[in-house]
C-alpha cells in the first residue's frame, strides 16, 4: 500500500481513504469470506472493518504496516460477525446428480465439501491463522505479528487446523477407496 | 492415507475458488459511512501533567543524559516523590477489573473485554508482585502490567524518565523480567528511541516497580550507528543481578543476531562496551543462568520460528553444547514461557522437548545432568508440553500437559520421576505455562474456558488449597512472572 496514500487518509483525506478501500476490499473480502465461510457475513465484516480502519487510522503509528494492521482489524470484525452464522448456517452436502460427470470433478467437489465441513468446526482463531498463512501467503511469523499473538500460538493453531483438515480429507478418501472395493 | 501432495492440491483448490468480487454497493455504503464518521484522534497515551509531548520529550531527556555522560557524570534520576505512591499517580490507567483499586480515572479507553464468569475466587494471600503482558485486541500494542497476587492494584508499568519522573515514555512494552532482588524489572520497550539511530526498534529499559527509569540497554549510545536496526529484548538475569542476558536481532545483518550480556555493577564483564556479544549469527534466545552464574541456557531458534535445540553456553569461554536430544526442539515463546530451568543446586537441567522428528504431538519433560548427560524422560509423549520448571527450592518440576478434552492441566513431579501430581484435575478451565511463586508454594498460570485469547491469570497452590484468580480482564497473557517484593 502506498505510504503517502495511507498518511493522507490518516490525516483525514476521505478521497485517499476511498482509494485505499477500493484497492484493498477484494483482498480483505477474500480473507473474511474464507474465515467465515459465508459471503453475506464476510461482506458485513468487510464493511465494519473498513469503517473501523477509517476511524482508527490516526492511531496507526507505522504507515508501512498498514496491511498487517488492516488484516488484524478485519479478523476481529470476523470474530464479531461469526456468532450470527451459528443460527442459520447450512450444511451443504454433495448430492448425486443424473448428469454425466467426470469422476475427478466429483471427487474435487467432494473434497471441498469435506474440507468445508471440517473447517467450519475449527475455532475462529485457527481459521484466521490458516487463511492468513495458506491463502494470503504470510509466513507464520508474519501471521503472529499480524494477529498480535506469539509465534508459538500461531504455530499451534495452524498445526491443529491442518491436522483436522487432513483427517477429514483422509477420511473422505478412505471412504472412496472402500466404496471402490480397494483396501483403505 | 492420502499423500501430502494430494492434500496440498486439495487445499489449494478449495481456497482458490475465485469468488472474491465485492458488490459495488457494499463499497459505496462504506464511502457513505466514512463521509459521516469522524476519525478517532489518538488520546494521550499515559498522559502526565508534567509530561512533554512524545518523542520530543525523550529526545530532550536523552540529550541531557548524553551530555551528562559525555561529561563523565554518573547520572541517575532523583527519587521520585510522585511515583512513590501508586495511588497518587495522576495518569495511571486502571483496568476494568473490580480489583483495580486506585480510584483514578482512566487516561485511555477502558478494555471492552470483561470477565463474564469468574474462573475462580479472587484473593490469594501471598507476597510479591506479578508482572505480565496483555495485548490490545485492536491496535496490537502489548503492555506490561503489574498486579498483586491478591488481584489488587493492577496498573500498567508506565516508564517515567527525567528528574522526578516527570516524563512518561509513550509506546508499549512487553516481556517484563524481574531482577533477582525483585526491585528492578527489565522490559522491552516498543518505541523508537530518538537518542539512537533511526531504525532502532525495541529497546530494553530497566525500571523500578513504580516505573521510574533506571537505564537502557545499551546503557549509553555513544556511536548510535552501531545499533541501528537492532532489537533488544531482556530474557534472563544472572543470579546476582549483575548481568542481564538480552536477545538481540538485527533487521538487516544476521551477524549481529545473538545473545548479548549487559553488565551492571560488580561484574567482571563491566567495561567500556555496553554489552558483550557472546553468540552471533544465530537467533539465540536466553532462557536461564545457572545458579552459580557461570552458564546460560538458551534456545537456538530458527529465524522464522520460535523453536530449536536447547543449548548451554559457558560464559567465560564462550563454548556451547546441546542439551536436548538430537533432532528435538524446545520452544522459546512468550506465551509458553521459558522451556527449561536449572535445579536449585545447579546439578540438573529440566526441559520440555519434542521427539527427534520435531513433532509437537510428542513432547516430553526431560531431566539431564548439567553437562547434558544422563538424559531421562519423566513423562510420556503428549501434545504441546512446552515447559519444565524447577521450583526455586528445587523440590519440584512444574509442567502442563493435555487432560480431558484436550485442555491442559498443571502438573508437578520430582526430578527422579516420583510423585507426579495433577494440580488442576478438579478444575474445569484449561491452564498452562505455570511460573513458580518465589516461595515455591504456588504456580502462576494462564487459564481459560475458551481460547487462549480470553485467558486470565490464576494462582494454583501446590498444597491442594483453593485456586485463586488474579486478573479479571480476559486477554492473551504472555511473559508473566512473580517477583519476590511487594509494592
Amino acid at each position: 500500500m502506498d505510504r503517502d496514500l495511507v498518511e493522507r487518509a490518516r490525516d483525514g483525506d476521505q478521497a485517499a481513504f476511498a482509494r485505499i478501500a477500493d484497492e484493498t476490499s477484494t483482498t480483505l473480502f477474500g480473507v473474511a469470506r474464507r474465515i467465515l465461510r459465508d459471503p453475506g457475513l464476510a461482506e458485513d465484516a468487510l464493511q465494519n472493518a473498513l469503517v473501523m480502519i477509517w476511524r482508527k487510522l490516526p492511531t496507526l503509528r507505522e504507515p508501512e504496516r498498514f496491511e498487517a494492521w488492516a488484516f488484524r482489524i478485519l479478523v476481529h470484525e470476523c470474530y464479531a460477525e461469526a456468532p450470527r452464522a451459528r443460527q442459520w448456517a447450512a450444511t451443504v452436502r454433495l448430492l448425486p446428480t443424473d448428469r454425466p460427470s467426470d469422476a475427478d470433478e466429483i471427487r474435487s467437489i467432494g473434497d471441498r465439501d469435506e474440507l468445508d465441513r471440517a473447517f467450519r468446526k475449527l475455532s475462529l482463531d485457527q481459521r484466521a491463522v490458516f487463511v492468513l498463512h495458506h491463502h494470503v501467503g504470510l509466513s507464520l511469523v508474519a501471521v503472529a505479528e499480524t494477529l498480535g499473538i506469539p509465534d508459538g500460538t500461531a504455530r499451534s493453531r495452524l498445526h491443529y487446523a491442518t491436522r483436522a483438515l487432513r483427517a477429514a480429507f483422509d477420511a473422505a478418501h478412505a471412504t472412496d477407496l472402500v466404496e471402490e472395493g480397494r483396501p483403505a | 492415507m492420502t499423500t501430502d501432495r494430494a492434500f496440498e492440491l486439495a487445499i489449494r483448490d478449495w481456497l482458490d475458488d475465485g469468488r472474491d468480487t465485492v458488490p459495488r454497493a457494499a463499497i459505496d455504503a462504506v464511502h457513505l459511512a466514512v463521509a459521516t464518521t469522524p476519525q478517532e484522534r489518538p488520546m494521550p497515551w499515559r498522559r502526565s501533567s508534567l509530561a512533554l509531548p512524545g518523542r520530543r520529550a525523550i529526545g530532550a531527556v536523552a540529550a541531557v543524559v548524553a551530555l551528562a555522560v559525555l561529561a563523565g557524570i554518573v547520572w541517575r534520576p532523583s527519587p521520585n516523590p510522585i511515583a512513590a505512591s501508586p495511588s497518587a499517580l495522576p495518569s495511571v490507567m486502571t483496568s476494568g477489573s473490580p480489583a483495580a483499586s486506585s480510584g483514578v480515572g482512566p487516561s485511555s479507553p477502558p478494555s471492552t473485554r470483561q470477565s463474564a464468569v469468574p474462573l475462580a475466587p479472587i484473593g490469594y494471600a501471598g507476597n510479591g508482585t506479578i508482572a505480565f503482558s496483555r495485548d490490545d485486541p485492536v491496535l496490537g500494542d502489548t503492555t506490561t502490567w503489574l498486579i498483586d497476587p491478591s488481584g489488587e492494584h493492577e496498573v500498567p508499568l508506565v516508564v517515567r524518565t527525567g528528574w522526578g519522573g516527570a516524563t512518561e515514555l509513550p509506546g508499549s512494552g512487553c516481556c517484563g523480567l524481574f531482577a533477582p532482588d525483585g526491585r528492578t524489572i527489565a522490559v522491552a520497550y516498543d518505541e523508537v528511541n530518538p537518542s539512537r539511530a533511526p531504525g532502532t526498534l525495541r529497546t530494553t529499559t530497566r525500571v523500578d516497580l513504580e516505573g521510574t527509569w533506571i537505564g537502557w540497554v545499551p546503557e549509553f549510545c555513544g556511536a548510535c550507528v552501531s545499533i541501528e536496526g537492532i532489537n533488544y529484548v531482556p530474557r534472563a538475569w544472572s543470579p546476582d543481578g549483575h548481568i542481564l542476558a538480552v536477545e538481540i536481532w538485527s533487521e538487516t545483518d544476521p551477524d549481529r543476531d545473538g545473545i548479548h550480556l549487559a553488565p551492571y555493577g560488580g561484574s567482571t564483564l563491566e567495561g567500556p562496551d555496553w554489552t558483550t556479544q557472546v553468540t552471533g549469527n544465530n537467533r539465540d534466545v536466553p532462557v536461564a543462568f545457572s545458579p552459580d552464574g557461570t552458564e546460560l541456557l538458551f534456545v537456538r531458534v530458527d529465524a522464522r520460528e520460535r523453536r530449536g535445540p536447547l543449548m548451554a553456553l559457558t560464559i567465560v569461554t564462550g563454548s556451547t553444547r546441546t542439551i536436548s536430544p538430537p533432532g528435538a526442539f524446545t520452544f522459546a515463546d512468550g506465551s509458553f514461557g521459558p522451556s527449561a530451568s536449572w535445579s536449585a543446586d545447579g546439578s540438573k537441567i529440566a526441559f520440555a522437548a519434542t521427539d527427534d522428528r520435531g513433532s509437537m504431538d510428542h513432547m516430553r519433560v526431560w531431566v539431564a545432568d548439567r553437562d547434558g548427560s544422563n538424559r531421562t524422560a519423566l513423562t510420556e509423549p503428549d501434545g504441546f508440553v512446552t515447559s519444565a520448571r524447577f521450583s526455586p527450592d528445587g523440590a519440584w518440576i512444574a509442567f502442563d500437559r493435555p487432560g480431558t478434552g484436550g485442555r491442559h492441566d498443571e502438573w508437578i513431579i520430582k526430578a527422579d520421576g516420583r510423585a507426579a501430581t495433577n494440580l488442576t484435575a478438579d478444575f474445569d478451565p484449561g491452564v498452562c505455562c505455570g511460573r513458580w511463586s518465589p516461595d515455591s508454594r504456588a504456580l502462576l498460570v494462564a487459564g481459560t474456558n475458551g481460547h487462549d485469547d480470553a485467558s486470565d491469570l490464576l494462582i494454583v497452590p501446590i498444597d491442594g488449597s483453593a485456586i485463586r484468580q488474579v486478573t479479571t480482564t480476559p486477554g492473551l497473557y504472555t511473559d508473566f512472572s512473580w517477583g519476590p517484593v511487594s509494592r
